[in-house]
């Protein structure tokens, strides 16, 4: 392990972690859910001082949850909305006084079911955009949900007739989904009819899932997908729904895909084979000289512009989730232990 | 084992006398145990049944950090095995950080152990006892095996392992000193018993020093004692001088040491006689100062240290011997110290399998000594089965972890690294964890998939498709049907899509039919069902023309299941009473000939009259338009 990586070991699988980005500053708090173990918690850490003057995460709270922590995102500074595999989303508010802890605010009980046998399902994924929430789930269904309101906005029943594993806002109105067979969806949310407006394939050649998805923090029409087999996609949804370009990246599948938020010429992916790895772009993004003005994504199986590096040597358990905030990545690993990856050059 | 190894005994409540009881395994660690009724007997059937488990300490919280950050030690060693050369210092690295993972267990446990209320604290306690001693039994397997010692002259070693192990007075000693208090022994009433400590730990610099605050540390007697303290030879191998010099020089300076004791130099000071005496060798006084030392082998660093400076190992087991029989020391760490020093590996394992530890040293120590190549275990009939020893430890550790809600990939770990029977194990254990999740399913395949367990994998997937059958997501079970690359339960699949079909009017999860893809070719019956679901595709959208041939392509095809064929045919009268003609006369001749072959359905009896008007009357069109268009 290379010298700007430090391990913790929290003795819970990791499923998932996320900064609590600060508006001015670094961040220094961060939240991570776990998963597998009979009750799961979510974890609020913050950095401390030891002895040898060298700062180490340190628990704040934590809070257990039935079902495994399938996602967390936040929807503004202490607010954050988590899924489970009990087909429950919830949102919780990191709460500093009078003593430091989770409150919840909202909870949408068992919102993902397998109607015919009234089983739960795992919701498998969420995505906000401001206020709005929405989850899917391996029941197929879409959830429209609101941060203020208990009963669901909308749900859309029959979204898919497979599970669904990944999800994302592209605008206020516009969804992205994936499912098993890598089956890509964008739904209108204006659109009354639980159709989606459009169905493309996450790859023709082979049929795998698609397991997570990310747009660009700039250009939201470009999208980025990854695979069951550790495939990257990444499509311009302007144009049409042909991939842009398409290349076999990790050895297994792609845990999550992350754009650096305030440099977006940087994106990380992480994946089940323990690979945590940096596709940079910076020294073409700045003064874009090609005439052809393409975009960096658009070439990266092809030339040899953009440089891959791994952040940290392979794990020999699937990583699977990343998050960045400045210049400090973080990730969690099926090992039990989280990571904080420092000086990344971005 | 040995034969007076005393198995552990559970009562088992509510049983009475005369019943008997059974037990049969629920996993590869659980035992299901209920009472057995006599055949015939009157008693009352009772249901109870009993679920006994080994308590495994690994699996609380505060230990699980040691479990996972020592497997990755694990399978880096195992890397290291592939590696050509010499690989001795790397192994010795890997030691080490087995240990520090150790220390900070302990030192976790000690901060938790510190916070925690009493009902706790008592397992708690019991935790640190057992690591303490592992760390102190692998420490001294680490400077004897696993650590090149220079010119095999062990004591310098031995001597840090002990100081290691039992600081406190060496503390004791560091602080008396920090006062720097002239008449020290004034002061303190445990300054002997530090100078004692630190002179049995052979730390003369500091018994030197010591002295030197003594209330009489001017008196001849002590002025005399820093004379012969700092005089004593010590051994070193990049000292210069070979072993036979060395010994002749320390041996002329026990003697003047002998002669002075024996002219009474010391007797000022009784607590400084003794000392001397120790300094020069003599049993009695070690066994004196006994008192002062946690271990019997505190004590035999002392008794090398003053009477053979330079025992190498061989010699080892023969003064380890002599002063753990005089100590009566027989605790599991004991016993295992004992084997070490006798290079008796056999028996060291058995020892550390005793600690209570569920497996995690025998396991992690066993291999890494197989790494080096130290490992050399013979059985009672003298053939080597140190591959099989090793492996079964491992074995045994991975079968544990898997038994584990969450430690089972840890688990699997282990089991992929036992050459003969690991993965066989891993296949059955692989297949007897609760499924969960889909993300979780996906892991468990993804182990699977990495060893080429391939009928593991369909098995799982079928069992995924069933369940999805179950909840009625037929489109979910296709997917894993297709995942699975079973064309039987494929085919099962398709056949239920199309019966649904054939009942309600309706085709399910046209989404997912729709984009099946080169999947279609799965199996016979799904590239029907695909088919056909295009050629409803095309009809919805007004591609009559396209829709036919489909449909005539499907009729031809041979693929049609029975109960399909009355569909099927039905399915054409609309096309040949289309205004326009789309179906040509050979196609009628087609679909002539099938209705004679398969139009015999019941279901299909009252159209019959119908289908045939229509192909007569779509006959007549077509051939007359196909005539036209021949003369032109």
């Amino acid at each position: 392990m290379s010298e700007n990586v430090q391990g913790t070991f929290v003795s819970e699988k990791i499923s998932k972690i996320r900064w609590k980005h600060e508006d001015f500053e670094d961040a220094t708090n961060f939240i991570t859910g776990s998963w597998d173990d009979p009750v799961n918690k979510v974890t609020h850490w913050t950095f401390q001082m030891n002895d040898d003057g060298e700062s180490y995460p340190a628990v704040v709270s934590s809070y257990a949850i039935l079902g495994d922590v399938t996602e967390i995102k936040f929807i503004l500074k202490d607010f954050f909305v988590i899924s489970t595999s009990i087909g429950t989303v919830r949102l919780l508010q990191i709460h500093e006084n009078p003593y430091s802890q989770f409150k919840e605010h909202m909870s949408w009980e068992f919102i993902h079911k397998f109607d015919n046998t009234n089983d739960y399902a795992s919701c498998t994924g969420l995505s906000t955009f401001e206020q709005d929430i929405v989850s899917v789930g391996e029941d197929g269904r879409i959830n429209l949900l609101t941060a203020g309101q208990k009963q669901p906005v909308r749900s859309i029943n029959d979204a898919d007739s497979c599970s669904m594993y990944c999800i994302d806002f592209l605008r206020h109105n516009e969804i992205l989904t994936g499912n098993l067979r890598g089956h890509m969806k964008v739904w209108d949310l204006r659109n009354d009819q639980d159709l989606p407006a459009t169905t493309f394939m996450l790859s023709d050649q082979s049929k795998t899932e698609a397991t997570s998805i990310a747009h660009h923090p700039t250009q939201r029409h470009i999208v980025v997908a990854g695979g069951g087999d550790g495939s990257l996609t990444v499509w311009d949804l302007r144009h049409n729904t042909y991939p842009m370009s398409q290349l076999n990246a990790h050895a297994k599948a792609v845990s999550e895909i992350l754009f650096h938020p305030d440099r977006p010429e940087n994106l990380f992916t992480c994946s089940a084979s323990g690979e945590l790895w940096h596709w940079n772009n910076t020294q073409h993004s700045k003064l874009s000289l090609d005439p052809t003005n393409t975009h960096w994504l658009n070439t990266i199986g092809t030339n040899g512009k953009v440089n891959v590096t791994s952040l940290c040597s392979a794990m020999h358990k699937p990583i699977n989730s990343i998050d960045i905030d400045r210049s400090t990545l973080l990730f969690g690993c099926d090992n039990e232990a989280i990571y904080v990856v420092r000086n990344i050059t971005v | 084992m040995d034969e007076n190894d005393s198995p552990l005994t559970i009562d088992i409540p509510n049983v009475p006398k005369h019943l008997r009881i059974t037990g049969s395994w629920v996993n590869s660690n659980r035992i299901g145990i209920y009472k057995k009724l006599a055949k015939g007997s009157s008693e009352k059937y009772d249901p109870t049944v009993y679920i006994l488990r080994p308590d495994i300490i690994l699996f609380s919280p505060q230990l699980r950090k040691l479990v996972n950050e020592s497997n990755g030690v694990f399978l880096s060693i195992q890397k290291i095995k592939s590696v050509s050369g010499d690989v001795r210092p790397e192994l010795l690295k890997h030691s080490k950080q087995y240990r520090s993972i150790l220390r900070a267990c302990i030192e976790s446990l000690q901060d938790i152990c510190g916070k925690c209320l009493s009902d706790k604290k008592e397992s708690l306690e019991n935790f640190l006892t057992i690591f303490y001693q592992i760390e102190c039994v692998w420490h001294l397997i680490e400077i004897l095996y696993v650590d090149v010692v220079p010119g095999d002259v062990i004591l310098p070693q031995l001597l840090e392992w002990i100081r290691f192990h039992f600081p406190s007075r060496e503390l004791v000693a560091v602080k008396i000193l920090a006062q720097k208090t002239i008449g020290a022994d004034l002061e303190y009433p445990n300054y002997w018993e530090a100078v004692i400590g630190c002179a049995l730990h052979g730390k003369l610099d500091l018994v030197r020093a010591l002295l030197a605050l003594h209330s009489k540390a001017d008196h001849p007697a002590f002025v005399m004692a820093e004379n012969v303290l700092k005089t004593m030879p010590i051994y070193n191998v990049y000292g210069g001088y070979s072993i036979d010099g060395f010994t002749t020089c320390w041996k002329r300076w026990q003697l003047e040491l002998c002669s002075n004791l024996n002219s009474k130099a010391f007797i000022v000071d009784t607590n400084l006689e003794m000392i001397m005496k120790l300094i020069a060798g003599e049993q009695d006084m070690l066994w004196q100062f006994s008192q002062y030392t946690d271990a019997w082998y505190e004590l035999l660093a002392a008794k090398l240290f003053y009477t053979s400076p330079c025992c190498k190992q061989p010699e080892l087991s023969l003064h380890a011997n002599n002063i753990s029989k005089r100590w009566q020391a027989n605790r599991p760490s004991d016993n295992a110290i004992r084997a070490v020093m006798e290079s008796n590996l056999h028996r060291v394992i058995k020892e550390i399998q005793y600690m209570g530890d569920n497996g995690w040293f025998a396991a992690h120590l066993v291999d890494l000594l197989y790494a080096c190549g130290k490992l050399k275990i013979l059985d009672r009939d003298q053939v080597e089965v140190s591959n099989q020893l090793h492996e079964s430890l491992i074995l045994e550790y991975g079968n544990t972890l898997m038994g584990h809600r969450s430690l089972w990939q840890c688990g699997a770990s282990y089991l992929i690294h036992c050459p003969v029977q690991g993965l066989a194990r891993l296949e059955i254990l692989l297949q007897s964890l609760p499924m969960g999740s889909e993300a979780r399913v996906n892991k468990i395949l993804d182990i699977a998939r990495d060893n080429k367990m391939d009928h593991i994998v369909t098995s799982i997937c079928k069992i995924q498709g069933l369940k999805s059958m179950k909840q009625g997501r037929l489109g979910n079970a296709l997917a894993w049907a297709l995942k699975a690359q079973d064309s039987g339960f494929t085919t099962y699949i398709a056949d239920q899509f199309l019966k649904r079909y054939a009942e309600y009017g309706e085709l399910d999860c046209r989404d997912l039919l729709e984009n099946l893809g080169f999947c279609m070719m799965a199996s016979d019956r799904l590239t029907f069902l695909g088919k056909y679901c295009e050629f409803h595709q095309m009809y919805s959208i007004g591609e009559f023309k396209e829709a036919a041939s489909l449909l005539v392509s499907l009729l031809v095809s041979n693929l049609t299941p029975k109960y399909f064929w009355s569909i099927l045919l039905s399915d054409a009268i609309p096309l040949l009473e289309a205004k326009d003609v789309i179906l040509s006369s050979s196609d009628c001749f087609e679909l002539l000939r099938c209705v004679e072959a398969h139009g015999d359905d019941l279901k299909f009896q009252n159209k019959i009259e119908i289908f045939r008007l229509a192909v007569a009357r779509n006959l007549a069109r077509a051939l007359s338009l196909e005539g036209c268009q021949v003369e032109h």
